[in-house]
C-alpha cells in the first residue's frame, strides 16, 4: 500500500512537473511568436515618431518662427541678453544624501 | 502440431531479412544524420528559411544649437531619412474588367504627383508583374489603400498580391531650402544591390563615407500562405553616422532672408553671406540666393541655368577681392616696418605720415591708378576710410623698393594663404589665384610683372574665394591667428551596444591651439582701428554701421573678367567685417554677384559694395547679435536724431571728428 502511495506521489509530482514544463514551453512559444509582432509594432512606432518629428521640425522652421515673431501678438517677445540670464546651479541630490 | 523444419527456416530467414533491413535503416540514418548531417541540415534550412535585407538608416545632419550662450536649444535636424512606401501593381494578375475600378479607387485614395499621373493609367496595361504607380506614400495612405484592397481582392477573387507596397526611406528636409546648397541631397534611385544612396553634391557627397551604413540580414520562415517572422537578425544593419554641423539654423535663416531681399533689391544675379566664428573657424551660416531646393534636385540638374544655383559660390568661385584687400596691404606694410626696424633700418612709412595721393603713376603701368574720391594727401586712417587705391599702391611700391617683390609675394602666400585651398569640408573648393613669376595667363601675358604688386595692393590681379577672405578677416577679429574653416563640429556613430562614439571631433581645445599666429597683436590693433573708421561718418561704408554695437570692416567692388578683359557692366561687390570689435561674435562677409549698374538718386551707385552689401551686413549683424543675446557695446552709437545718440560718448566719434578736420586741412572742404 505504502509503495502504491509513494508511486502515486511520484507520478503526481512528475505529472505536475511535466505539466508546468509544457505550460512554460507554451508560454515561451507564445512570447516567441509575439516578439516579431512587437518588433514590427516598435519599428512602426519609431517610423511614426520620425514622421511626427519631421512635422514638428517643419513647423519649427526658423523662417516660420520669424514670421510668427513679427506678428503684433508676439511683439512683446525678445531674445534676452546673455548678461540678463541668471544661471542657477542645481544641487546634486545624490551628494546631499 | 509441431512446426515443420522448413517453417522454422523461413521464419529465421524472415527474421534475418528484417534484421538486415533494420541494419540498413540504421546505417542509412547514420549516413544521413551523422556523416552527411551538416549538408542536409543546410539544405533543409535553405528550404525552410530565407533571408531578407534589413535596411540601414543614413546619417542625420544636425544644426549647431550650442551657439546661444545661456540658452541652449534642443537638437534640430537639417536632413534625415523618413520611412515611405511605393505602391506597385501586377497588371497581369488584375482581370481586365476590374482594372478601371482599381485604377480609379487607388487614384482617389492616393495623391500621385503630376509626372506619375501622366503615366498612371498606362501602367495598368503593361505586360509586367511589377509596375510602380504611386511613389513616396506615407503610412496612413498605405494603410488606407490596403484596407480597401484586401476585401476587394477577396470579393472579386483577384490574387491578393496584385497590389502591393514596398518600403523605402526618403531623404527629408524639414526646413526645406534652408542650407540647400551646402547640404544637397541624395538621388531618389538607390543602388540595387547595396541600397546605398547616390549623393548629388555638397556635404551629402563630401561626408558620404560617414553617412552611409551597411545592410543587415533578417531570417524568415517559408510558409505556403505567408512568411513567418522568426525575429532572428542574422546580421545587424550598420546605420550611418550623424553629422553635427557648425551651422546654426536660426542664423542661417536670418542670412537667407536678408540675402534674398538684397539680391532682389539690387537686381543681382546671385548673392551670398558667410558668417564665421573668428576664434574657431566654425562656419555659423552660409546662405546663398537664388536658393536650391534639395527635394526638387531633378529640376535643377536638368536645367543648364538652374544648375549654377546648386554650387556653393563662396567656396567654388574665386573673384578679385577689390578693396577688401586693403587691410591686408596695410598689414604687410606694417609688418615690413617691423622687419626693417628690427634690422636697424628706416621703416617704409609711419601710419600718421602725410602721403601724396594725387598722382597715380606707377612703374610698368600704362594707365595711372585712380581713386573714387580724389585726395591730395592721406595718412593710414584716411587711406583706408576713403579706400584710396593710390595710397595702398604707394605703400606697396615702398615695400618692393626696400624688400623686393619676392618678399611681398611670399607674405601673400605664406602668411595670408592666397592661392591655397582652405580645406573646408565641401567638394569643388577653389584655391584662388596668386600670380606666379614665370607663369603666363591663358591670353599669353605674364602672371607676374613689374606693375603686379601695385594692382594686388588694391585687390586686382589676384583672386580669392569668399571663405578665404572671411578667414583673413577672422585674423583681425581674433588678434592675429589664421584659423581653419570647418562646417563640422563632430561626427557621431552608435556602436553595437547603442553607445555614441565620436569619430570626428572639431570641438576640442587642441584644434584651436594648433592655429598659427600670422600677425603680431600691435599690427592687428592698428589695422582694426583703421577699419573702424570705414563704417563711421566720412567712411566708404557708413551703411554697415550696426547701431548700438562696434564694428570694423571694409567694402569692395571689383569688375569681373569677361572674355579676358574687365567688364564695366559686371561687378562683384563685397562687404566683410566683424562685430562687436572688443569680443567679436562673428565675421560676416556679404557678396553680390553682378548687381545692376545704376545710380540711385540720394544714395549712390547701386553696384558698389557700400550700397548693395553694407546694409545687408548691418541687418544680418543686428538680428544675429540680438539672437545671440550679445548686449550692445556702443550704447550711444546711434544715428543723429536718435535719443540714444551722444557724440561725446559714441565709439570712435571723437577720432572721426579729428580725422575729418585733418582731411579738411589736407584736402580742403568737400
Amino acid at each position: 500500500m505504502l509503495f502504491l502511495i509513494r508511486l502515486f506521489i511520484c507520478v503526481f509530482i512528475l505529472g505536475i512537473s511535466l505539466y508546468s514544463y509544457i505550460n512554460q514551453h507554451n508560454h515561451l512559444t507564445e512570447l516567441r511568436i509575439q516578439v516579431p509582432l512587437l518588433t514590427k509594432k516598435l519599428k512602426s512606432l519609431e517610423d511614426e515618431n520620425t514622421r511626427l518629428m519631421f512635422e514638428i521640425e517643419k513647423f519649427e522652421n526658423p523662417l516660420n518662427l520669424m514670421d510668427l515673431a513679427r506678428k503684433p501678438q508676439y511683439g512683446y517677445l525678445k531674445h534676452p541678453y546673455v548678461s540678463d540670464i541668471i544661471h542657477l546651479q542645481l544641487e546634486n541630490k545624490n551628494e546631499d544624501r | 502440431m509441431k512446426p515443420i523444419k522448413s517453417d522454422k527456416q523461413r521464419l529465421l530467414m524472415l527474421g534475418g531479412f528484417l534484421f538486415f533491413l533494420l541494419t540498413m535503416l540504421v546505417g542509412q540514418f547514420f549516413r544521413i544524420q551523422i556523416v552527411e548531417g551538416e549538408r542536409w541540415r543546410h539544405w533543409a534550412k535553405e528550404q525552410h528559411y530565407f533571408d531578407v535585407v534589413e535596411p540601414f538608416v543614413r546619417g542625420t545632419f544636425y544644426s549647431n544649437t550650442s551657439i546661444k550662450k545661456g540658452h541652449p536649444e534642443i537638437s534640430q535636424k537639417f536632413a534625415f531619412d523618413i520611412k515611405k512606401y511605393h505602391l506597385y501593381i501586377d497588371p497581369q494578375s488584375i482581370p481586365e474588367q476590374h482594372k478601371s475600378e482599381v485604377a480609379q479607387k487607388i487614384l482617389s485614395l492616393t495623391k500621385p504627383t503630376i509626372p506619375e499621373l501622366k503615366k498612371y493609367r498606362e501602367q495598368f496595361s503593361k505586360k509586367s508583374h511589377s509596375r510602380r504607380v504611386v511613389a513616396w506614400m506615407d503610412e496612413a495612405t498605405r494603410d488606407q489603400v490596403m484596407r480597401w484592397w484586401r476585401p476587394y481582392a477577396k470579393k472579386n477573387k483577384i490574387e491578393p498580391n496584385s497590389v502591393f507596397v514596398v518600403g523605402d526611406t526618403l531623404r527629408s528636409h524639414p526646413f526645406g531650402k534652408l542650407l540647400g546648397q551646402v547640404l544637397h541631397t541624395v538621388r531618389v534611385q538607390k543602388d540595387d544591390d547595396t541600397l546605398k544612396s547616390h549623393p548629388t553634391g555638397g556635404l551629402e557627397l563630401a561626408q558620404n563615407d560617414y553617412l552611409q551604413g551597411r545592410l543587415g540580414r533578417r531570417r524568415l520562415m517559408r510558409s505556403p500562405r505567408h512568411s513567418l517572422e522568426t525575429s532572428l537578425v542574422v546580421e545587424k544593419p550598420d546605420n550611418g553616422a550623424d553629422v553635427y554641423l557648425t551651422i546654426n539654423h536660426y542664423l542661417q535663416a536670418i542670412c537667407e532672408e536678408e540675402i534674398e531681399a538684397s539680391v532682389k533689391a539690387s537686381k543681382a544675379r546671385c548673392g551670398w553671406a558667410l558668417m564665421m566664428d573668428p576664434f574657431t573657424g566654425e562656419i555659423l551660416a552660409l546662405a546663398q540666393y537664388p536658393f536650391f531646393y534639395p527635394d526638387e534636385y531633378q529640376k535643377y540638374f536638368n536645367s543648364p541655368e538652374l544648375i549654377e544655383d546648386t554650387k556653393v559660390k563662396a567656396i567654388t568661385d574665386a573673384n578679385e577681392p577689390g578693396s577688401i584687400m586693403k587691410p591686408i596691404t596695410l598689414s604687410i606694410a606694417l609688418k615690413a616696418n617691423k622687419l626693417l626696424k628690427s634690422q636697424g633700418k628706416k621703416p617704409i612709412f609711419e601710419p600718421s605720415e602725410k602721403i601724396a595721393t594725387s598722382k597715380g603713376r606707377f612703374p610698368g603701368r600704362s594707365k595711372p591708378i585712380t581713386d573714387t574720391q580724389f585726395k591730395q594727401y592721406c595718412n593710414m586712417h584716411l587711406g583706408l576710410q576713403k579706400s584710396s587705391n593710390i595710397y595702398m599702391a604707394t605703400l606697396v611700391q615702398r615695400i618692393v623698393t626696400t624688400l623686393g617683390d619676392g618678399w611681398y609675394r611670399n607674405e601673400l602666400e605664406t602668411t595670408f594663404g592666397f592661392g591655397k585651398k582652405t580645406g573646408i569640408e565641401l567638394p569643388s573648393e577653389s584655391g584662388g589665384v596668386l600670380p606666379t613669376p614665370g607663369k603666363n595667363h591663358p591670353n599669353g601675358r605674364p602672371e607676374w610683372s613689374v606693375p603686379t604688386p601695385f594692382s594686388i595692393a588694391m585687390g586686382h590681379n589676384i583672386q580669392a574665394t569668399s571663405v578665404q577672405m572671411a578667414l583673413l578677416y577672422a585674423l583681425y577679429a581674433n588678434g592675429g591667428f589664421l584659423v581653419e574653416p570647418t562646417l563640422i563640429r563632430k561626427i557621431v556613430k552608435k556602436d553595437a551596444t547603442g553607445k555614441d562614439v565620436v569619430i570626428v571631433d572639431n570641438t576640442s581645445e587642441e584644434r584651436c591651439k594648433k592655429f598659427q599666429r600670422a600677425l603680431d597683436e600691435d599690427i592687428v590693433q592698428q589695422v582694426v582701428k583703421a577699419m573702424k573708421f570705414v563704417t563711421k561718418p566720412g567712411g566708404a561704408a557708413r551703411r554697415a554701421n550696426i547701431w548700438g554695437y562696434t564694428e570694423a570692416g571694409k567694402t569692395g567692388t571689383s569688375m569681373k573678367i569677361v572674355g579676358g578683359s574687365y567688364s564695366d557692366k559686371k561687378h562683384v561687390s563685397t562687404f566683410v567685417g566683424f562685430a562687436p570689435v572688443s569680443k567679436p561674435a562673428f565675421v560676416l562677409l556679404v557678396c553680390m554677384d553682378e548687381p545692376e549698374v545704376k545710380f540711385i538718386p540720394g544714395v549712390g551707385l547701386n553696384h558698389r559694395g557700400s550700397i548693395c552689401c553694407a546694409p545687408v551686413f548691418r541687418e544680418i549683424g543686428r538680428r544675429s547679435l540680438e539672437y545671440l543675446g550679445v548686449p550692445p557695446d556702443d550704447p550711444h552709437g546711434y544715428p543723429i536724431g536718435d535719443p540714444r545718440y551722444d557724440a561725446t560718448k559714441a565709439d570712435m566719434m571723437l577720432e572721426v571728428k579729428k580725422l575729418e578736420e585733418l582731411d579738411k586741412q589736407w584736402n580742403g572742404a568737400h
